[in-house]
Order: structure tokens, then C-alpha cells, then sequence
């Protein structure tokens, strides 16, 4: 295996949720400093957070260079504003909400004048899990994930952006409601239910064949 | 270690403690026995755990890797762009020409060495579309002529904007009647010498055939012989990106961006544009004081991090695996090629060149 070191970004924070943070969080401290226009800091911003942001522009909509264009736009208005932003709890979290309210405003007017693009009236947001991409093809038995898959084509786009919100990106509740401008208890229901649908029709009838691992 | 009461987590819940994940994922480090603990205090909780593996494992998702380089070009762009107060959004400029090349900021002086392998009927279309009106500005030498051929004299031509351009014989250059007003364009056969006034707002593209290059503002070497089979485009500093030139307009999916001792290597036959290394790259950083190419008992990561940083090229390899690989070596000016063979010898392993950059394969040091 060949792991591409030269993009961290990929890597997830390393940081156990259960340690308590008696220090002062790093990310507050950074976007203090990027908030007092230290271009380190916003450089910083810049290699934490462009790729990241740029993957998941690119599963609600499949323009890249439309993404990358607002994605530009978001990071220089965020420059140009940085003077009345607010402290905030989790710098991930603001950029997706930011990010994600941009591109959905800019995709409406961009359909507007494309009309042949049309993506019907909810946004797409794509996005593949690994039992469907075949990447953990090896771990599970054919008709385990025939079955799994099945169940996950069940789910609707929205409690399939919810899984990748909470298990990919790492958001609280709090964020991911809004996010998707919906109310705390509904983001609970949504990834809940999900994962509850999953388990129920799946796991009963499931051959365990991979516990060999730890 | 942990104050949640683990105890009474559904599949569910464990499925999205991070801490579970990163467990299940193989992301803790070998020291943190904190679940293989849990588990045997909690044997009752096996099934529950093991479920919540299972949905850990299939739901992971599976991110393309973003080109790093297309990264760090847009990264490049939005610094640029807030150096200065007024900038104005993309989707707010006019569309065209210059969306093939969206965002590459080339920011310094470059030296770029291209060797292109033209001879085909683009040329005829070339010479239509690019009547020397302005032959002050652009001389061109017909390749037939036997005079520059044989005197082996260059030419130094003195471009409307003030580039340099230094022709050797038995080359072309031509200018477009359009020279300046939105974008630089000439069109090459033969070999040259580039010398690029910087001017972001009007890139400067050299047509070679079914290859285009860009700059904003570089300096570099191109060299076109008939016949050949592919054609080359090599940087030594700065950055320049190159494209397939399509009839109408190059399309951006086809745009790389060449960094220092990388290569893009046209094929003409296949039409496929690849980005490799330079036959030689050259050292980027030259240091006097000490010599950096010496190792006593040096982790490999660090080895191979000098390689990167004084050739410039990057290194992919798999740090766990060479975690133990230590090196001890002597080595100087050999070309950088050589030391990879000599690394690689010392520590059983083999390397490729993929996509401009060096990937390192090893089975690791016991």
C-alpha cells in the first residue's frame, strides 16, 4: 500500500473526541489569528480545508469548475470580511455551512440560464459508501453486501448526506441541523433512522466472516 | 480514558463515536488498548460491537483523492487574489478563451525547457491564422532557409510586450495578428528561448502543434524538430502549464501544470498528454555550507524529504512501512536518479516515476 503523504488534508483529526481540551483549541487560536489578518493563518486555512471543501462541493454538484470557482470566492470574501467574523466552535463546520449555502445559491442561478442542466428542484448530493464502491469487497461476503446495498438505496439523498456529515466530516448534531437548515431532532432522526434501518433488515439474517481484525 | 458510559451504546451510537471509529478503522495507535480492554470486561457486548464494526466498515466513505495540484493552484489563486482588494468573482467574469486556464497562479520567473516534435498539417493552419503583420515585432525564420541553418547565429526577436524571444535556426515563430489584446499568442516551430514579461492579466501561449502552452510571466526554452514522435515540455523553475490544443479551444480537463524538473510528454500517436520527470532534474536549492546528500543512520522519511526538498519532487511511500529504515550513505552530485537507485539497492526496495512524481515501494526494514 502506498499512502500519498503529501496530502494530510485527507487524514482525519487525530484528537479522541473523549480527551477533554484543557488547552486552548488550536483551531480557536488559528482562526483568531486569520481573523486578525495574519496570512500565515489563512494560509494555514487554506491547506486545511481547501481539498476537503473542494471534495464535498463536488458531491452536491458536479460542475468542478463551477465548485472551484465558488469555493475561491468563499475563501477571498471570508478574507475581505475577516474583520467582522465571529469566533466560531468549529472551523470545519462554518466552512461546509458557508460553503455548501454558497454553492447552492450559485448552482440555482447557474440553472437558471442552463436549463439542459436541470437537476430537478432538490440539489444532488452524491456521495458512495465504501460497501458500495466495492472497496471493502474482500471483508464481506457477495450477498451480505448485495443485501447492504439494497438497504442503502432505500435511503434518501438527505439521510445519506446526514451519514456523511455526521461519519465522514465529523459534525455534531448542532451543525449538521444547520447545515441542512433543519430543526436538532430531525438530524438525530435522520442519521438514527438510517442507521437503524440498516441494522435491522440486515443484520438478521447476517454471516459474520470478518472478525479475525484486532 | 473515556467518561462515556460505553455500556449502554446501541450499534448506532458506537458507529458514531469517533473514538470507536478510528479504533475500528485501524487509525489508533498501537499503544491505545483502551476497546481490546473494553471488550474483555464486556463480553456481553460483543454482538453490539461487532455490528457496529460492520457498520463502521460499510459506510466508510471513500473521498477521491483531490489532484494536489489542482489543490494547491486554487489555493495559489485565492492568495493571490486577496493580496489586492479588488477582485471580482469568478462567475462574474466573462466566460471564454481563458477558462481553459482558470486560476494557475504563476507567480515567478520560470525557465522552461520544451522540446516538440511538430511536422504535421496543423502547421498549414498555423500560417493562416497567423499572418506576420507585425514583423518588427516578430521576425520569423523559415526552416528552409539555409543561411540561419548553417551559420548556427540565434536570433533575438523583441515582442510587443517586451518579451524575449531568442530563435535558434532553423525556426519559426509567429505572431498573432491578436498579439496583446486579451491574450500573447505565437506559434513555434523549430527551438527558442522564452523570456516572458509577467503579465497575469494577458497569458502568454505558445502553440506548438497539438500542445499549448501557458505562462503569466517565465522564461523558457522550446525545441521543435520534425518528425519526432512526441512532444516534450520540460520546466526547470517557476510553473507553466500545458494543454492539448484543440481546434476552437482547449478543454481545462486536458490543462497540467509543470512544476520544476517535471516533464509533459505528448504522444502523437495516441494523443495522450502525461506528465513525467526530466531526464536529470536538477538541484532546485543548492546549499554551500554543508553537504545535504550525506546520512549517518538518517530514518528514511528524512532521506527521501531532502531528496524532495532540494529536487523539488515529490516523494509518495508508505511512512509506516519505512519506519524503520535507517541510512547511512555518502552521496553528492550524482544525478538524482542514481541516488533513488542507490537508496533503493541499500534498502531492497524499487521506485517508479508516476505522474511526475516518485513513488517508493519497500517491504520495509527489520
Amino acid at each position: 500500500m502506498i499512502s500519498n503523504r503529501l496530502q494530510p488534508l485527507i487524514l482525519p483529526p487525530v484528537e479522541p473526541e473523549s480527551e477533554p481540551a484543557d488547552h486552548p483549541s488550536q483551531e480557536q487560536v488559528l482562526w483568531q489569528a486569520f481573523r486578525l489578518g495574519d496570512r500565515k493563518a489563512f494560509a494555514a486555512l487554506l491547506d486545511q480545508y481547501y481539498a476537503l471543501l473542494l471534495r464535498y462541493g463536488l458531491r452536491l454538484c458536479p460542475d468542478r469548475d463551477l465548485v472551484k470557482d465558488c469555493l475561491h470566492d468563499l475563501f477571498v470574501d471570508l478574507w475581505n470580511q475577516r474583520e467582522r467574523l465571529d469566533a466560531v466552535r468549529s472551523i470545519r463546520a462554518y466552512l461546509l455551512i458557508s460553503f455548501r449555502r454558497k454553492l447552492l445559491k450559485e448552482t440555482r442561478k447557474h440553472r437558471r440560464f442552463e436549463s439542459t442542466e436541470a437537476m430537478g428542484d432538490e440539489y444532488a448530493f452524491d456521495v458512495q459508501f465504501a460497501v458500495e464502491t466495492g472497496l471493502i469487497q474482500e471483508e464481506m461476503q457477495q450477498e451480505n453486501q448485495l443485501k447492504l446495498r439494497h438497504l442503502l438505496e432505500q435511503l434518501t439523498k438527505r439521510q445519506r448526506e446526514a451519514l456523511y456529515l455526521r461519519f465522514y466530516q465529523e459534525l455534531d448534531y448542532d451543525d449538521i441541523a444547520r447545515m441542512m437548515s433543519i430543526q436538532y431532532h430531525s438530524a438525530v432522526n435522520l442519521v438514527y433512522e438510517s442507521l437503524r434501518l440498516l441494522r435491522k433488515n440486515w443484520f438478521l439474517t447476517l454471516l459474520l466472516v470478518f472478525f479475525a481484525r484486532h | 480514558m473515556s467518561v462515556k458510559d460505553y455500556t449502554r451504546f446501541l450499534p448506532e451510537d458506537f458507529a458514531q463515536d469517533p473514538y470507536f471509529r478510528r479504533w475500528v478503522l485501524g487509525e489508533l495507535p498501537p499503544t491505545d488498548t483502551f476497546w481490546i480492554t473494553w471488550q474483555v470486561r464486556h463480553p456481553e457486548q460483543d454482538e453490539i460491537i461487532e455490528q457496529a464494526r460492520i457498520l463502521v466498515w460499510a459506510l466508510q466513505v471513500e473521498d477521491p483523492a483531490a489532484d494536489s495540484e489542482e489543490v494547491r493552484q486554487g489555493i495559489d489563486q485565492i492568495l493571490d487574489d486577496t493580496q489586492s482588494r479588488s477582485v471580482l468573482p469568478f462567475y462574474r467574469r466573462p466566460a471564454g478563451f481563458q477558462k481553459a486556464f482558470r486560476g494557475p497562479a504563476i507567480r515567478w520567473a520560470a525557465s522552461v525547457l520544451m522540446v516538440l516534435g511538430l511536422g504535421y498539417g496543423a502547421y498549414t493552419t498555423l500560417e493562416r491564422t497567423t499572418a506576420p503583420t507585425r514583423p518588427a515585432e516578430a521576425r520569423t525564420t523559415p526552416m528552409t532557409d539555409p543561411a540561419t541553418g548553417a551559420n548556427g547565429l540565434t536570433e533575438r526577436v523583441r515582442l510587443s510586450d517586451g518579451s524575449k524571444v531568442t530563435l535558434t535556426p532553423g525556426s519559426r515563430l509567429r505572431v498573432s495578428p491578436d498579439f496583446g489584446k486579451t491574450e500573447r499568442t505565437v506559434y513555434l516551430t523549430g527551438e527558442a528561448f522564452f523570456e516572458v514579461t509577467r503579465n497575469p492579466a494577458k497569458p502568454f501561449l505558445v502553440y506548438t502543434g497539438n500542445v499549448v502552452t501557458k505562462v503569466l510571466g517565465t522564461s523558457f526554452r522550446v525545441r521543435a524538430y520534425e518528425g519526432d514522435s512526441h512532444v516534450s515540455v520540460a520546466v526547470r523553475t517557476g510553473r507553466v502549464m500545458v494543454a492539448k490544443a484543440k481546434p476552437g479551444r482547449p478543454a481545462s480537463s486536458d490543462a497540467m501544470v509543470l512544476l520544476p524538473n517535471q516533464q509533459a510528454l505528448y504522444s502523437k500517436a495516441d494523443e495522450h498528454l502525461i506528465k513525467t520527470l526530466v531526464e536529470n532534474p536538477v538541484m532546485l536549492i543548492t546549499t554551500t555550507e554543508t553537504n545535504p546528500f550525506e546520512f549517518r543512520e538518517a530514518p528514511l522519511p528524512q532521506v527521501l524529504s531532502t531528496l524532495e526538498q532540494i529536487y523539488g519532487v515529490k516523494m509518495i511511500y508508505d511512512a509506516k512501512v519505512v519506519a524503520e529504515c535507517n541510512l547511512t550513505a555518502q552521496m553528492g552530485n550524482e544525478p538524482l536518479f542514481e541516488k533513488l537507485n542507490l537508496i533503493c539497492e541499500m534498502i531492497q526496495a524499487r521506485y517508479e516515476v508516476v505522474d511526475g512524481q516518485v513513488v517508493l515501494y519497500s517491504n520495509g526494514c527489520k
